[in-house]
């Protein structure tokens, strides 16, 4: 049996339509995922969303061929092509749409493995998943609070129309992580702004996070009192229950 | 001093172009067929263009900067706002203001795709080069809009020319514009110098000595400011060859590059784009 907390608010001073990260679960499949749509490409949000449904309803086995998270970005960008009306868009927007739309990507697969579970991540980027361990955490893909920039590895939806929405895109540096986890335990998935702070602050803030039951105040003071870089933010405590 | 204030609606920055419109503009680039004139036009167009792509979201253009563009050198002796009606504007507003579009095709992965895109100014040589005068006016609006604006980012201006003032010295009043400052940092100029020399291009130098045989070369590259040090890893990612201490000064090369580096949130790296 497994439990999940989600918690998402968008950058102070933007609305909740401008919010641009994603995240979603499948439990029958078993799968995490949470992703950060690039505030300087455009239909990011979009693309977000449609790379972690795309992953969390996937019954293609988890895999760490390339091959893989190739058939999640290709599924993707069809939602992603479908959802955006070609044709009416206005003049800037169309000239930056046809670049594409840029995210980074973080999927968790949690499979039973005797009396514990096993869990696989796949990640793109700066989206990490948390584990604690003993007195402190360990991070995936960054473990270093110093390591985050504003240049993080993106997943590419491709170019917009006039190309099909079949059309192949490249795929970027891809980090696998890979572990057991007892009954009992929690992991925790971040977007990059409220990582930094669990890495900077860690191991207090896995556990405040994981037990927090309403954190729009904590963080809204947090963002304010600018201990977070002014961003998006979302999190998802994933509990395994016993 | 860090240059690292969030741009945002509620915090923009400013951008102010000025762009060299003297006789001198009408000889030809080195190594070119076309204009200085011309080349002056097309690199605010383009650069006008990249600002606003930065901007746009899903829904338009987000008001991240404000915007004024002075020219001088049209008419003898003088420099004003080429923004009919205002000084400083929202960069949404130059969507209204666009003069005519062009259509243009790129050819991206084998397929020829059509675009249009929008000019705003045409290419203008006709009298002498005031540059003082529009620096002056610069040195104003920038002034005044820094005290209204006392954290944002710091006031940019862009300077198209050849260098060839023909009212004085412009480094007193680059000084005095380099001096002007908000809580993040001192205002910047970069300059976009344009030449006849038949001289390889250069871009960001760090160093007087990499600079070409031009006579106004030493000028503009004096009045251009040190980029800060997170535009210059920021660019690292990029471009392998800017060393640190590079300067916001191109010669016959494109400047828009640097309004790539700014920080409007997470970046999309483009070499990630075939």
């Amino acid at each position: 049996m497994i439990s999940v907390k989600e918690f998402h608010r968008p950058k102070l001073g933007n609305s909740d339509d401008e919010y641009e990260d994603a995240f979603a679960c499948n439990f029958k499949n078993r799968r995490f995922a949470i992703a950060d749509g690039a505030s300087d490409s455009i239909f990011s949000s979009i693309w977000a969303n449609a790379l972690v449904k795309a992953f969390s309803d996937s019954t293609l086995p988890f895999s760490r061929e390339s091959a893989f998270l190739r058939n999640i970005i290709y599924m993707a960008r069809k939602t992603w092509y479908n959802n955006i009306e070609w044709d009416s868009l206005k003049l800037f927007v169309k000239n930056k749409a046809l670049k594409g739309s840029f995210s980074t990507f973080l999927g968790v697969q949690i499979d039973p493995s005797g009396l514990n579970y096993h869990y696989r991540a796949i990640a793109v980027g700066d989206s990490c998943l948390f584990l604690r361990n003993n007195d402190d955490i360990t991070g995936f893909p960054i473990n270093d609070p110093s390591k985050f920039n504003i240049t993080p590895k993106l997943i590419w939806s491709g170019y917009g129309s006039p190309f099909p929405e079949d059309y192949n895109t490249k795929l970027p540096e891809i980090k696998y992580y890979e572990g057991k986890i007892k009954p009992g335990e929690q992991m925790l998935m971040a977007t990059d702004a409220i990582s930094k702070w669990v890495l900077e602050n860690s191991p207090k803030s896995f556990d405040r996070l994981c037990r927090m039951d309403d954190p729009y105040r904590f963080i809204t003071g947090m963002l304010e009192a600018r201990e977070l870089r002014n961003d998006d933010v979302t999190f998802s405590a994933i509990t395994l229950e016993m | 001093m860090t240059y690292s204030s969030e741009i945002s609606r509620k915090n923009p920055g400013l951008f102010i172009f000025l762009i060299d419109q003297s006789r001198s503009m009408s000889h030809k680039i080195g190594g070119s067929d076309r204009s200085k004139a011309i080349e002056a036009a097309d690199a605010i167009n383009r650069q006008l263009n990249e600002l606003i792509n930065r901007c746009t979201k899903s829904e338009g253009i987000r008001d991240y900067f404000e915007i004024g563009i002075i020219g001088y050198g049209g008419a003898r002796g003088q420099a004003f706002s080429l923004l009919k009606d205002s000084t400083l504007v929202p960069i949404s507003e130059l969507e209204s203001r666009i003069l005519k579009m062009e259509n243009r095709t790129q050819v991206i992965e084998d397929q020829e795709v059509e675009y249009e895109l929008p000019i705003w100014f045409e290419p203008i040589a006709a009298s002498d080069t005031p540059m003082v005068k529009g620096l002056q006016l610069a040195e104003e609006w920038a002034k005044d809009w820094a005290a209204e604006h006392p954290e944002s980012f710091p006031p940019i201006i862009i300077n198209i020319s050849d260098g060839e003032a023909t009212d004085g010295n412009p480094m007193d009043v680059a000084g005095n514009i380099f001096s002007i400052s908000t809580s993040d940092g001192d205002a910047m100029i970069w300059n976009c110098h344009l030449s006849s020399n038949k001289i390889e291009p250069v871009s960001f130098p760090n160093d007087s000595s990499s600079l070409p045989e031009d006579r106004y070369a030493q000028t503009m590259f004096q009045m251009s400011s040190t980029l800060p040090d997170n535009m210059v890893a920021i660019a690292r990612e990029e471009y392998t060859d800017v060393e640190d201490g590079a300067k916001g000064y191109v010669f016959n090369a494109q400047l828009e590059d640097l309004i790539k580096l700014l920080d409007i949130g997470t970046r999309a790296v483009s070499s990630l784009m075939r």
